[in-house]
């Protein structure tokens, strides 16, 4: 079993090991940036049984083509797989790799920085040296090595963007199964406020997609995070989102997982003083999706904030797992945190768990934690019964009034309208 | 318009309505009183078809028509409505996004073309100024953090929007203040000129007297034992319903 996983594993990276890990061929790149890569591969192989065994067996016995090259998608892909229709600035990923043909990189005012990691490893790499993740785990290891695709997106200190920043990460491929490593690195300086909305879209291909995110949000800082997914549901994808919350931050994050195939997700918020932290997702599982969260709060210092929301409707034969963890170190005081967890099921064949953890080494702090799966209440379908509405519309209200709990944390009103769409309409 | 006529129901087995009979006139407004226990509330419920309360014997037709082949929706559609005692929270599910979707069924049913944005909204101008509610509810989601007055009075916005035949109010006045009880006798005072009829479940007697009931009802193990017009209502609010009752 060890040999043939070990040889599933190296067809992914057969194409990085034949070139010597570069990938990038720029004789520009830093050593600490090379070195950087052969450590994150050697880490990956030597804790590739680490990585979860439904990710193993999503990829058993295929294989998987690292994508190289970006390719269009069509225009009849997008009217399947509806976007948001938001006004904001656009950063554009394709199959992992920063495009710049289709981002606009002239409109960004001058107080924000976007280009592609290896190019901004090229240009300036002290500016990342130190900052970007390599291997908290086989995962992200694994997309450290093919880290010059990603992008970065830097913003000054003492800034307002007062359009949002859009980023659109496409996955499409023909015939071939392709394996693409999107890194997205966003460093907000301090006293800066912006919006940073997040599309992840791919049509009706079979790949696996290992990503990963970077959040530092700098001291005193507003960051409102607003992710969408609308993915193949042949797709597995893999997520390690890591955000980093300095001094009296704030930092509020919105997702909606509309389709996918496997998610497996990993959210850590590093939290320090007077900060707040706000984490709300919502799933709507259908079909066979495998939907897999766990979040990882960890409070550092004293006197902040955390709430981490978690909400999913199960329909057909899915399967959606929630943990949440909070952890606050010893002698820590004023932490207020909650954890809240939802899985109403739509089917006798769905399915969920829900397990919260607390790893609390004081008693001056405030942890409230809640976890809740259940079917349709029959007082609230009677309820709205009562009110004219037909049974199956009414069961479906229920259904989506779920999935529209993240809404209340949408500030800014275009992007609530487009998130209210996708969950409504 | 409303017509029971020797009206059993049970619920888990057990009868809890024992030959109900009871007449609401349109545009008129009964009131229903009782001790705990003593079978108003599942009257209530009975007649918008609660499944929870099962129909072992009798009939309930509304404008001539049965309405015991009917299903929860189908009633609500003919004309009923129900002011819960205790509505449940919906988290998730806006004020506004429940009244769009109730009003839309009703008039879909009555085949009338669903609201459009500015009549929503004029009806929204409307209907809060005379329930003295903040705009700000439709946005809010439904009984989610309200107070019992709070609901009671979104109740009240919902029977607004809806404009029912029959509006069957289920102590519309626990919970509430002064101010509160003045607002829902409001709401029903803005109905009563379309010819809404209204049987209400209330033992105060400042609702009692704002409502100026045509009817008062006394019921008793399960059926109604006694009617009387709002002197009936008074004596009780006085004298209680005594031993004997």
């Amino acid at each position: 079993m060890e040999n043939s996983n070990l040889s599933m594993i190296k067809n992914v990276q057969d194409i990085p090991f034949a070139k010597g890990y570069s990938i990038v061929a720029n004789t520009s790149l830093p050593e600490w940036f090379l070195t950087f890569k052969r450590n994150a591969f050697d880490f990956y192989l030597k804790n590739y049984s680490l990585v979860k065994s439904g990710i193993k067996d999503f990829i058993l016995g295929e294989k998987f083509v690292v994508a190289e090259k970006n390719k269009f998608p069509s225009f009849d892909m997008f009217l399947k797989y509806p976007m948001l229709e938001i006004d904001a600035y656009t950063v554009v990923i394709v199959n992992g790799r920063y495009c710049s043909e289709l981002s606009s990189e002239e409109d960004l005012p001058f107080s924000v920085f976007s280009d592609g990691i290896s190019y901004s490893i090229c240009d300036d790499a002290d500016f990342l040296d130190g900052k970007l993740k390599c291997m908290d785990n086989p995962l992200v290891a694994l997309n450290s090595a093919y880290l010059s695709n990603g992008v970065v997106i830097d913003i000054a200190s003492n800034e307002n963007i007062r359009k949002p920043i859009h980023i659109i990460s496409i996955t499409c491929c023909d015939d071939e199964k392709i394996f693409v490593n999107p890194r997205i690195f966003v460093n907000v300086g301090e006293n800066s406020v912006v919006d940073i909305v997040e599309s992840n879209l791919s049509f009706d291909e079979k790949y696996f997609e290992n990503r990963v995110c970077q959040f530092n949000i700098g001291n005193n800082s507003k960051v409102n995070h607003y992710k969408y997914f609308n993915v193949s549901e042949n797709s597995l994808v893999a997520e390690n989102v890591f955000v980093d919350v300095k001094d009296e931050a704030k930092f509020n994050q919105v997702s909606f997982v509309k389709n996918v195939g496997k998610l497996d997700s990993f959210l850590q918020f590093e939290i320090a003083e007077k900060c707040d932290v706000n984490s709300v997702e919502a799933v709507d599982a259908k079909n066979k999706n495998d939907v897999d969260i766990t979040a990882l709060i960890k409070h550092n210092k004293n006197d902040s904030l955390s709430n981490v929301s978690l909400y999913s409707v199960v329909n057909d034969e899915a399967f959606v797992k929630f943990m949440t963890s909070v952890k606050c170190a010893n002698k820590i005081e004023g932490v207020d945190t909650a954890q809240i967890s939802r899985i109403l099921l739509n089917s006798s064949k769905a399915d969920g768990r829900i397990k919260p953890f607390q790893d609390i080494w004081s008693e001056k702090v405030k942890a409230y934690h809640g976890a809740v799966i259940s079917g349709v209440d029959a007082k609230d379908l009677f309820f709205l019964e009562s009110r004219g509405i037909g049974k199956d519309d009414a069961k479906t209200l229920i259904l989506k009034s779920c999935l529209a709990n993240i809404l209340q944390n949408i500030h800014n009103e275009k992007i609530y309208n487009a998130f209210y769409n996708l969950i409504w309409l | 318009m409303l017509d029971i006529k020797n009206l059993k129901v049970n619920v888990e087995g057990k009868q809890i309505l024992n030959g109900v009979d009871l007449q609401v006139g349109s545009g008129e407004t009964h009131i229903l009183m009782g001790k705990n226990g003593s079978g108003k509330s599942s009257l209530l419920n009975t007649i918008v078809k609660n499944p929870k309360y099962e129909i072992s014997g009798g009939d309930i037709s509304f404008l001539g028509e049965s309405i015991l082949q009917k299903s929860v929706s189908d009633v609500a559609k003919a004309g009923i409505f129900l002011s819960f005692q205790n509505p449940p929270s919906i988290s998730g599910l806006s004020v506004s996004t429940l009244l769009k979707n109730s009003v839309n069924s009703i008039r879909k049913a009555r085949g009338e073309k669903p609201l459009t944005a500015p009549e929503y909204f004029k009806l929204v101008d409307e209907y809060t100024e005379v329930l003295e509610i903040p705009k700000e509810w439709l946005k809010r989601q439904v009984n989610l953090g309200f107070s019992g007055g709070e609901k009671k009075k979104l109740s009240m916005l919902e029977m607004l929007f809806l404009k029912p035949k029959l509006a069957l109010l289920d102590e519309p006045d626990s919970g509430v203040d002064v101010d509160a009880v003045n607002i829902i006798a409001k709401a029903i005072d803005y109905l009563k000129p379309f010819g809404v009829s209204f049987l209400i479940v209330s033992h105060y007697e400042k609702l009692i007297s704002l409502s100026k009931p045509n009817f008062v009802h006394i019921m008793q193990d399960g059926k109604v034992v006694q009617t009387g017009d709002i002197t009936l209502a008074q004596k009780i609010i006085k004298q209680g319903f005594g031993d004997g009752e």
